[in-house]
Parts: structure tokens; sequence; C-alpha cells
């Protein structure tokens, strides 16, 4: 079981942050596969709505996304925040991992630091070494 | 002791609220020190008043040593949220306050355009309040505070002044 990235993008689309794990060997750190995940996310958000048997109360409907290879968990906001991150298959549901990161790492240190500008790409050392620190420390998480 | 009030002011308003107030200053002042001198101004009235309202049961405080004391495990831990670390003393009328993780600045860090300088503006209006606290109780001293490698560890400088320097 591991962790292969992790991404957040803001309501406009663009890709505020972006990690690599050394288990994807395939690098998707440029700006042309944020900007097809990002497709990716909108457009099955709005397919998922639409298709949806019964209306949701909390509005999502988005949740996860699994292939053969690797599973995408998605986490939208209230403001339109997107938390993604790719796993590998066999990881159960990170709904509330990423619920948390946004609780606890992305609101406390991004949006209260008073140094950041929202909306510019995120490089607050707190967020990124305890972030860094609380990915590693999933059960999820292996590294190969 | 100093009495709690049932209504309590949420820390995330405080916190967001001082961090856009030193951004209006930085922007709305032609130099960095015109900024920081109205905001230590500002730190300084809410201190003096703070003072006034935090000592309403205590009788009159006379040695600025008690004073000193008074500040340091009444004032800091209802005014900052949490008591200080440690009071030490050059023996020659200064004395630091640490305080190894500030409630007011611990959230912040700096990004790859900002240093830690531009974080040291966030330090400008606590120390205004302890000046202002110390004033408050007539005691003439002046506030300075850094960081000490990152913007959660700060240590204040209180420089006693004129006749109110403390004698152990």
């Amino acid at each position: 079981m591991t962790i292969f990235n992790f991404l957040i993008f803001n309501p406009s689309g663009l890709c505020l942050y972006f990690k690599e794990f050394p288990a994807a060997t395939s690098s998707k750190n440029n700006p042309d596969s944020w900007k097809l995940m990002y497709g990716l996310l909108h457009g099955l958000k709005g397919f998922s709505q639409f298709m949806a048997p019964r209306p949701s109360p909390s509005g999502r409907y988005l949740r996860c996304l699994s292939t053969h290879e690797y599973k995408l968990h998605c986490f939208e906001t209230a403001t339109c925040v997107r938390f993604v991150i790719s796993t590998d298959p066999r990881t159960p549901d990170l709904h509330d991992q990423l619920a948390t990161i946004y609780n606890t790492l992305y609101v406390e240190y991004v949006i209260k630091n008073p140094l950041y500008k929202l909306g510019d790409r995120i490089d607050c050392e707190l967020f990124v070494t305890r972030l860094d620190s609380y990915l590693r420390s999933l059960p999820c998480f292996a590294s190969s | 002791m100093i009495g709690r009030s049932e209504r309590m002011c949420s820390a995330a308003c405080l916190e967001l609220m001082h961090a856009e107030m030193v951004s209006y200053f930085l922007s709305a002042r032609e130099t960095r020190e015109s900024a920081q001198k109205e905001m230590e101004r500002l730190g300084f009235r809410v201190g003096q008043k703070l003072a006034e309202r935090y000592t309403k049961d205590y009788g009159r405080i006379t040695e600025p040593m008690e004073v000193l004391r008074f500040i340091f495990s009444d004032f800091w831990p209802v005014v900052f949220s949490k008591p200080p670390d440690s009071l030490t003393t050059n023996n020659n009328s200064l004395y630091y306050i640490e305080d190894t993780d500030f409630r007011w600045t611990s959230k912040i860090s700096v990004t790859s355009r900002t240093t830690l300088e531009d974080a040291s503006y966030f330090l400008t209006f606590p120390c205004g309040i302890v000046k202002g606290a110390f004033a408050a109780l007539d005691v003439d001293a002046d506030v300075k505070a850094d960081f000490q490698e990152t913007p959660s560890r700060c240590l204040f400088t209180i420089i006693f002044k004129g006749k109110a320097i403390p004698t152990r």
C-alpha cells in the first residue's frame, strides 16, 4: 500500500500544491498533467451530480475513482477547494484523512498564515513539513 | 486571579484580524517604521485598557518587581492564551520573557517570497500591549521582541527605564 501523489486545486482550477512520492515512477510533475486532472474532476463532478439516483445531503458526490493501477481520492470543501490524493488500489477510503488535512493543516498553516497570499502556489514552510510528516504517518504509506 | 468572563473571543477571528491590520498599516503608511510606530501606539492603548480591566480586583501594586510578576503570571496567560515559558534577566535593568509557542505568531511560516523579517511586523502590536500594561501600572518600560529561529519561539526584551528598575 502506498501513496503516489497529493494535489490541491483552488476553485478556478489552478493547482496550488503538488507533491509526488518516490513510488510514482511516471512523474506527473508538470502543469499539463495538473490541468488534465482538474478537467477530469470537474467533468466527473457534473456527471456524478447528474446521474445521482437521489440528491446527496452534503452536496458532494465524487469520492474516489479506482483503476487497476491506482485510486484517486477526492475531497471538495464548501469553498470549492479540492484535495486529491492518488494511492494504490488496495488503500481504504481516505476521505476522513483528507478532511483532517483540510481542517488541521490547510486552514491552520496556509489560510491563517499572513505571509501567504490567496491564489499563490503554496510553499509555506510549516504546511509543507507538517503535511509531509502527516502523509508519511498514515498506515497506507509504505516507502518501497 | 483574573476572573474569566463567559464570553470569549474566537482566536481565529483575532488572528485573522491582526493579520489584516498589519497588512493595512504596511500598505497605508509611507515607511515601515511609521507603520510600526503606529501599531505600537495602538497596542499601547489596548494594553493600558486591558491592564485597567484585569487589575480591578487587585489592591495597589507599587513595586516594579510586583508589576513584572503580575505581567508574567497573570496578565500574559489571559491576553496571549498561555503562560510564558521563562523569565530571565541580565541583572542590569534588562528582563527577558521567552515564549516558545507564542499563539499570535505560531501559524506564520516563511514562503519562497517572504522572509522572517516580514514576519517580525506581527510582534509590534503585542509588544505595544505589554508596554501599555506596564505604563498603566506606572512603570516606564520599553518592550521589544525577536524570533528565535522560527516564528513560534519569541523572546520579549523588557528595558526598564529611569527609577523604575526592579530590585530583587
